[in-house]
C-alpha cells in the first residue's frame, strides 16, 4: 500500500506505523532511531513475509517436486527478479546472493581479483572505506604480494577526486570504492570515479551499503563491473546480500564454497559447476531472508518510492543541519554536499561513549565508535565519533529529541 | 536530569571527572600496567609504589570516557596507603559485583567505587568502568598490559 500522501509527498505519519519497532518505550522515553546507518528498522510487511515462510511454508529450495519447495523456490528466485529490476540489471543471472555487503566483497577479492593479482600490483581504495571494503584487499594483498593505494580524502569528507584519478596507473588492476560513506554520509561522485576505472579499462567494485536506501541505482548507466549491498540496510532482514557482477566477469569466476545446487554434475572425479548465479550458492542459504528482502525491495520501490525519500531525507537534513549548527561545542566532520542525513559529530572533549549513553537515557539511539572507518578516523585525528543517521521514517521530533539530548550532554559536562 | 542518565553520571562521577585526583605521573614506581579497551579506544596507565605490602601511591593517566576516567580517579581514592590484601579483595569483590551475582563486600559498599554501581544495569559500559580495576590488578600481578577483549 502506498505511503505517499496525494500530493507525493512520504506521509511519515503512516509510514511509522508500519515499523512495530517504533512503539517501544525506550527506559520511559519515546525511541527516537538514529541509527539507521547500522541497520534499519523494519517494516510489517517483511516481518510478515518471513514469518510466513517459517509459518506457512516452510522448505527447502531447488531440490524438491513437492508443493511447499516449489512455492519456496519461487519466492526466492523472485527476490532475484525484484533485485534485478531494483538495480536495472540486464540480466538476473547477474544477481548473486551472499551474506551481505562483506560476503559480496570477499567473493569478488578471492574468485575475481586474486587470481589477477601478483607482487607489484596495485588495488585502488579511498580513504573513506568501511573496513568490509579494506581487509578483504589487504588479505589478498598479503597473499600475492600486491600493495593497497588510498586516494586522499579532503578536510571538508570529500573524496579528492584529482588524486583518485592521478592514482589509477598501469599498475592498478581493481578499484573498490564506497558510494555513500557509512561514517560521514558524503556522497562521491561515483559516475566519474566510473568512468575514471571505465577509461584506464580497470575493473571496479561499488560498495553501495549506504547507498541502496536512499538513492536509485541504475547499474547499467554507471557501468561498473560488481556491486555489492546488504539487505539489512534497505529495510529487509540480516544476513542476506546482494553481488551485483556483470554476467562475462561472474561466468569466468571460479566458485569460493563448495557443496549443493552449485552443480550440475558431481561424480567423484569431477564436478561440473552450474552457472552464474547458482555456482556462487552453495548450499542452503538463508532463504527466508532472501524471501524477505525481496518484499523489503517491493515496498521500498512500490510503497515508497526514491523520489519521496530522497525529498523527505533532503528535509530533515536540512533541519538537523541548522539545529546542531546552534548546538555550542559541537562540529560535524564531513560537511561536503551531496549528502545523506548521516551526521558524525564530535563535542569537544566529551567522549563519543558518554554522548551515546546520555542519548540513550532520552530514547535516542545513535552509533558511537570508529564505525568501521578507522583509517578515516585518523585521518580526522578522532578515536571516535557520534553518528546519528536518520532514514524515511524519521521526523522532525527525532531531530528535537536528538539536540535536546545533546544539549544535555553538554550542561552534565560543563 | 533523568533517571538513567543521573543513575549513570552521578554527582561523584562527574565531580570525578571534572577533577581527577591522582592524575600523573609517578616517579620511583614499583609497579604499572596500561589497560587498552580496543572497543572504544581507552587508555589507562596505573602507576604504583609498593612498600611494606601495601600500596603507597598510585597514580593514573588516561585518554578516556568519563566513565572510565572518574573510575581510574576514585580507584586511585580508595586504594592509596591501603594494604595489597585489602586492594586486591576489594578490586575482587567490585569485579565479581559488576559482572556477575556477588553481593558487594561491606567494604565496597561504603566506599566511593559504589558510586558505579548502576553500571551493573548497562553492560556495554561495564567495560569502561572496570577497565582501572583490571589494570590495577594486572600491574599487581606484573602483567604489563591488559585488554578488555581476549587475546589474539
Ligand atoms: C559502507 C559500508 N560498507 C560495508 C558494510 C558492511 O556491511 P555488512 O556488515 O552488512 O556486510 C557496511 C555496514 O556497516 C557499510 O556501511
Amino acid at each position: 500500500m502506498t505511503r505517499l500522501a496525494p500530493n507525493g509527498v512520504l506521509d511519515v505519519k503512516a509510514l511509522r506505523g508500519e515499523f512495530p519497532v517504533l512503539a517501544r518505550d525506550i527506559r520511559g522515553k519515546r525511541l527516537s532511531y538514529l541509527d539507521s546507518a547500522a541497520t534499519t528498522l523494519k517494516p510489517l510487511c517483511v516481518i510478515n513475509a518471513v514469518d510466513r515462510y517459517y509459518r506457512h511454508g516452510t522448505a527447502n529450495i531447488h531440490r524438491a517436486v513437492h508443493l511447499l519447495s516449489e512455492e519456496a523456490t519461487g519466492l526466492y528466485e523472485a527476490t532475484r527478479t525484484a533485485a534485478c529490476q531494483l538495480l536495472n540489471a540486464a540480466d538476473e543471472r547477474e544477481v548473486v546472493f551472499t551474506t551481505g555487503t562483506t560476503g559480496s566483497i570477499n567473493l569478488v577479492a578471492r574468485s575475481f581479483v586474486k587470481p589477477r593479482l601478483k607482487a607489484g600490483d596495485e588495488i585502488l581504495l579511498t580513504g573513506m572505506e568501511h573496513h568490509a571494503n579494506i581487509v578483504p584487499w589487504q588479505m589478498i594483498c598479503e597473499e600475492t604480494g600486491a600493495k593497497i593505494i588510498v586516494a586522499a580524502i579532503n578536510d571538508d569528507g570529500s573524496l579528492d577526486l584529482a588524486s583518485f584519478k592521478k592514482l589509477i596507473g598501469p599498475r592498478t588492476k581493481f578499484i573498490s570504492c564506497v558510494w555513500i560513506s557509512n561514517a560521514l554520509g558524503v556522497i562521491n561522485p561515483i559516475k566519474e570515479m566510473i568512468d575514471a576505472a571505465n577509461a584506464a579499462g580497470v575493473p571496479i567494485l561499488i560498495d553501495a551499503a549506504q547507498a541502496v536506501a536512499h538513492v536509485p541505482i541504475d547499474v547499467q548507466t554507471l557501468g561498473a563491473d560488481f556491486l555489492a549491498f546488504s539487505g539489512h540496510k534497505l529495510f529487509g532482514p540480516t544476513g542476506v546480500g546482494v553481488l551485483w557482477g556483470k554476467l562475462q566477469h561472474l561466468d569466468a569466476m571460479p566458485p569460493m564454497l563448495g557443496g549443493g545446487d552449485m552443480i550440475k554434475t558431481v561424480t567423484f572425479e569431477k564436478t561440473v559447476y552450474a552457472d552464474a548465479p547458482a555456482k556462487f550458492e552453495a548450499g542452503t542459504p538463508d532463504i527466508a531472508a532472501v524471501i524477505g528482502l525481496g518484499e523489503a525491495i517491493r515496498f521500498v520501490t512500490e510503497d515508497v518510492g526514491f523520489k519521496a525519500i530522497h525529498s523527505h531525507e533532503e528535509s530533515l537534513r536540512n533541519k538537523a543541519e541548522a539545529a546542531l549548527r546552534d548546538v555550542v561545542n559541537l562540529k560535524i566532520i564531513g560537511t561536503a554536499e551531496p549528502k545523506l542525513p548521516i551526521f558524525s559529530i564530535v563535542m569537544g572533549n566529551i567522549h563519543p561513549h558518554d554522548v551515546g549513553s546520555i542519548l540513550d537515557s532520552y530514547g535516542v539511539a545513535i552509533r558511537t565508535g570508529h564505525h568501521c572507518t578507522q583509517p578515516l578516523m585518523a585521518r580526522f585525528g578522532v578515536q571516535a565519533t557520534s553518528r546519528a543517521s536518520f532514514s524515511i521514517y524519521n521526523n522532525e521530533e527525532d531531530i528535537e529529541n536528538l539536540v535536546k539530548a545533546l544539549w544535555k550532554t553538554q550542561e552534565l559536562f560543563a | 536530569m533523568n533517571q538513567a542518565a543521573s543513575e549513570l553520571y552521578q554527582s561523584t562521577v562527574l565531580d570525578h571527572n571534572r577533577s581527577p585526583r591522582g592524575y600523573g605521573e609517578l616517579s620511583g614506581t614499583t609497579h604499572s600496567a596500561e589497560g587498552f579497551n580496543p572497543i572504544c579506544g581507552d587508555r589507562v596507565k596505573i602507576q604504583v609504589i609498593v612498600g611494606q605490602g601495601a600500596i603507597k601511591e598510585i597514580k593514573f593517566t588516561a585518554q578516556c570516557c568519563a566513565l572510565c576516567r572518574a573510575s581510574a580517579s576514585v580507584l586511585t581514592e580508595v586504594m592509596g596507603g591501603q594494604p595489597l590484601s585489602f586492594a586486591k579483595s576489594l578490586s575482587l569483590s567490585f569485579q565479581s559485583f559488576i559482572q556477575g551475582d556477588a553481593q558487594p563486600a561491606a567494604d565496597l559498599a561504603k566506599s566511593a567505587a559504589s558510586a558505579f554501581f548502576a553500571i551493573k544495569d548497562y553492560p556495554a559500559r561495564a567495560k569502561c568502568v572496570l577497565l582501572p580495576w583490571h589494570t590495577l590488578s594486572s600491574s599487581l600481578t606484573d602483567q604489563l598490559t591488559v585488554s578488555t577483549e581476549p587475546k589474539e
